[in-house]
């Protein structure tokens, strides 16, 4: 078995608040081998976007990493200065985001954007760079690109915008990208698209990627093995064909069960959909023992006092919970 | 046959957009000749992507925005004629970001109560008990009800939003994408909780989103929308399982199953939506119809009866 | 609610020239009109005149005294009615646009095109010199800041979710922008009107200094710095405090300024995104 790509082992990262320090990440582990797709889903403040910024060194006060490792191909990197991260960033590890209106300068055309990649990381000149820009937006199928380097970022639609992110995220062929929510300012029929292009693209180039999202029906159709995260911890981990067909965890349970399917019968008023009662808990108040305990259908005592510790599952699954399936 | 509760007469909503400094005025017709009925009792879910013109169309109906061309009647009765304060009382609205549809300086009791005093309750213990019972139904607490919105979760809320909508006891609620802002774990509860609503108060829902599965769950009746104007109307079940418009084909199966054993299938249409300053002539899907040909782009496609009350905007339809 | 240091300080500064400016008969040493004895002109501090004497042998420190109550008189009363004539065209302006906003929005140019002491100098030219016409004066020549900071805040706050909600409850134009806009819009419109305090009182000293505003023999902060302009060098305590005078009460209300709307933040916090 070939090492994985990048290793997240024992993950704490501490957030600061006045007086006080929250654990807002803990005990995240997790593997990612080459080439991989591998999904991280959880809702909003479960801290799977501030885990991706910790894999890129981006994490800032009021946040900092105060526990584990982060391993990328074989070398350490959660305590690497500033300097060593900046060649990693764009090189080999990089990051698209939900807004791409926001991600990408609004005063620059992003033609010029794409091409900065190559001038910083590779050293091209710009007329060399440029031209590579124009062929990396016709391999995110920009339609007409070489006037579409030309244009500004709000002269774009969403979707292309996002494409061009695509384009800027693999340009120096990184060996891991990780998308914090790409597809969730986009329209359904475009986001099929989008999800298409980067499946393809990532396994055309060998590129691994982390696929973090609130989707669990996106998640499932593109990555390998699924992670779910609830309040700052994994609570679950197993291949996507299992976590749908046998969830373990009352949460990832209760997150399937809530989705309206399509393939189902209509409700027509008749039935009600299966809801997870309560509330997701913010990070200054986190319940004791499991965090999931006020919410869950299956808790006894020992779930408010003792957190769970991991059970290991078959094809390197994991779930944490005293009465997993 | 019962007369429809809310009643659309070719609505169009047209905005002027630039000016002599920008390229000269051009029209956005943001909704374009929309005929449509509600009927009492029904959930009536209204389908399309952004750009559609669904919230445009939605705050038409409220008053917010004058129509330029056609007419919106409720109960029979055309809106503009009416007061604003009767149609406060018929008609009301959720709507889809609860951290700005909420006064953040005004208590909830404030936001609940005051509508009801405006419209001439004026006893206060009746006030008093009326915010009460409303907070319980849709699941808060009523000792909570001097606290600031801020003090709140994000579901909780959109709970006080469709408390405030039901407080005058309207006939018809328009939901604008009441569930899109929130989490995952949230949306049953409060798709469940405007299920209960409808039941308990016998209301009339316009339920507007861009997400067909949430749409699925909660409406009769389904119609789909495409740059200003209707593709298909019809009931739930048949529409989801036999389409007859190749929209609402490609917009079912561009949602992500939640089943890693089935496969997406292959794109059915190609590029993105026009820009709705410039829609192609006819049919405006054709620039993304694989069955697109001449007529489609001479021809706009109306509305027509292909079964029973499912009806399409198509010349080829599925 | 947080009441940072600005809050103290400058409510501190802020609250000693208003006591003052009450109490000014009890503190104040002598009458600073009549209690001039020529042989005590000019003097420096000392224990008997605590700020020294002025040219007509006046004792300084009551001048300043009584000063206050002219000198923050004309700033709170022509803030106020700056604020009341900018708030109420801003707001209106804002929320019915159309001609009504375009009309406000000429005059509010126009207004800002103009330098705003050249304007008051020509109202005061018409009413005269005197207190009650400087008030007025100053108290329509800056209602443009407040007009421009309330129309822009209302616009941006018209498409807000609870806007509509409201309208869509049937609650009248007035009532809306009263109860529903203005609230959430208070936080910038404090800072300015604090600030336009401190304008005014700037701007009286101006006029003063220029012979316009309060005439002698009667005390100002402003008038004291303009009889005391030829003799900077000679007697520098005929300048220096009414100069302080002025300098505190305008820093404690630039501090209470930037405390206020620190308080009235609106007080949700996190978005979850």
């Amino acid at each position: 078995m070939s090492t994985p790509l990048l290793t997240v082992d024992d993950l704490h990262i501490a957030l600061a608040g006045d007086g006080a320090t929250y654990g807002a990440v803990e005990k995240v582990s997790f593997e990612i081998g080459r080439g991989e797709a591998f999904g991280l889903v959880g809702e909003s403040g479960c801290g799977k976007s501030i885990t991706a910024l910790a894999i890129m060194g981006l994490l800032r006060r009021p946040l900092s990493l105060s526990g584990g490792r982060i391993v990328l191909d074989g070398e350490e990197i959660q305590d690497a200065s500033a300097a060593e991260m900046r060649r990693l960033r764009g090189k080999r590890i990089a990051m698209i985001f939900q807004e791409p209106m926001t991600a990408l300068n609004p005063l620059s055309p992003v033609g010029r954007q794409i091409a900065e990649m190559f001038v910083l990381h590779q050293g091209a000149n710009w007329n060399e760079a440029m031209d590579r820009a124009e062929e990396a937006l016709r391999q995110v199928r920009v339609p007409s690109p070489e006037r579409r380097i030309r244009d500004y970022p709000h002269q774009l639609s969403g979707g292309m915008r996002q494409r061009v992110m695509i384009a800027i995220a693999l340009a120096c062929g990184p060996e891991l990208l990780i998308a914090d929510e790409p597809t969730t300012a986009l329209d359904v029929t475009v986001q099929a698209e989008i999800i298409d292009l980067m499946a393809e693209l990532c396994a055309a180039k060998g590129t691994a990627i982390l696929m973090i999202s609130h989707d669990l029906g996106l998640v499932a159709n593109m990555c390998r093995r699924v992670a779910v995260m609830y309040a700052g911890r994994i609570v679950e981990s197993q291949v996507a064909g299992a976590i749908f067909a046998t969830p373990r965890h009352p949460y990832t349970q209760g997150l399937v069960d809530s989705l309206p399917r399509l393939g189902e019968r209509s409700r027509r008023g008749q039935q009600r959909l299966r809801e997870i009662s309560g509330v997701v808990p913010s990070i200054a108040a986190y319940p004791g023992g499991c965090r999931f305990n006020p919410r869950c259908p299956a808790v006894t005592d020992i779930c408010r006092s003792t957190a769970p510790d991991i059970t290991p599952l078959p094809a390197d699954g994991l779930v944490r919970c005293h009465h997993h399936g | 046959m019962a007369e429809p509760l809310l009643k659309l007469d070719e609505l169009a909503v047209h905005f002027t957009v630039g000016g002599a400094l920008r390229g000269g005025t051009k029209i956005l017709k943001a909704v374009d000749g929309v005929s449509l009925d509600v009927k009492p009792g029904e959930c009536l879910g209204l389908v399309g992507e952004s750009g559609c013109g669904k919230s445009t169309l939605a705050l038409a109906i409220m008053g917010l925005i004058p129509p330029t061309h056609g007419g919106i009647a409720l109960n029979g009765q055309a809106i503009s004629g009416r007061d604003r304060m009767a149609t406060a009382r018929t008609v009301q609205m959720v709507f889809q970001d609860p951290y700005a549809s909420l006064n953040p300086r005004q208590t909830v009791r404030r936001t609940l109560a005051d509508p009801l005093r405006l419209h001439g309750v004026t006893n206060r213990s009746e006030v008093d008990q009326r915010v009460a019972d409303m907070m319980a139904k849709v699941g808060l607490r009523p000792d909570h009800a001097d606290r600031y919105p801020h003090e709140f979760s994000g579901g909780q809320r959109q709970r006080i939003g469709i408390a405030r909508a039901l407080i005058l006891r309207p006939k018809l609620v328009i939901c604008d994408e009441p569930v899109s802002a929130l989490d995952v774990s949230i949306r049953a509860q409060i798709l469940n909780l405007l299920e209960d609503m409808k039941r308990r108060y016998g209301l009339t829902l316009l339920f507007i989103a861009h997400d067909l599965a949430v749409v699925k769950a909660v409406s009769d009746r389904i119609a789909v929308m495409y740059l200003g104007r209707l593709c298909e109307v019809g009931p739930t079940e048949p529409l989801f399982a036999r389409p007859a418009h190749p929209y609402t084909a490609l917009l079912l199966e561009a949602i992500p199953v939640p089943d890693p054993t089935v496969k997406p299938a292959a794109n059915l249409a190609v590029g993105e939506p026009p820009s709705p300053l410039d829609p192609p002539s006819g049919c405006r899907f054709r620039t993304r119809c694989p069955r697109a040909d001449a007529i489609c782009a001479a021809e706009v496609p109306e509305l027509r009866e292909l079964a029973a009350g499912q009806f399409a905007a198509c010349h080829h339809p599925l | 609610m947080k009441w940072g240091s600005n809050t103290w300080v400058g409510g501190g500064l802020v609250g000693l020239a208003i006591g003052v400016a009450i109490f000014a008969p009890w503190i104040a040493l002598t009458d600073p009109v009549m209690d001039a004895n020529l042989m005590n002109a000019e003097l420096p501090p000392s224990w008997e005149f605590p700020f020294g004497t002025d040219a007509q042998g006046r004792d300084i420190f009551s001048r300043i005294v009584y000063g206050a109550r002219i000198s923050l008189t004309v700033g709170f009363v022509s803030q106020i009615c700056n604020s009341l004539i900018g708030v109420t065209l801003g707001l209106t302006a804002g929320y019915w646009g159309g001609w009504w906003d375009d009309l406000v929005s000429g005059l509010t140019n126009l207004m800002l095109a103009i330098p705003s002491l050249v304007f008051a100098l020509a109202i005061m030219a018409i009413l005269g010199p005197g207190l009650a016409s400087l008030v007025i004066a100053l108290g329509l020549t800056s209602w443009s800041y407040s007009c421009r900071i309330a129309r822009a805040q209302v616009l941006s706050l018209k498409s807000q979710g609870y806007v509509q909600a409201a309208r869509i409850l049937g609650y009248g134009d007035l009532r809306i922008m009263f109860t529903q806009v203005l609230p959430n819009i208070l936080g910038p419109l404090i800072v300015i009107a604090t600030l336009g305090i401190g304008g005014a009182i700037l701007a009286e000293a101006a006029l003063s200094f220029l012979g316009l505003g309060i005439r002698p023999p009667f005390p100002s902060w402003g008038s004291m710095l303009s009889e005391a302009r030829d003799q900077i060098r000679a007697a520098p305590w005929l300048s220096v405090f009414p100069g302080l005078a002025i300098f505190f009460t305008v820093l404690g209300l630039n501090l209470l300024g930037d405390g206020l709307r620190d308080i009235l933040d609106p007080q949700s916090t996190t978005r979850r995104a």
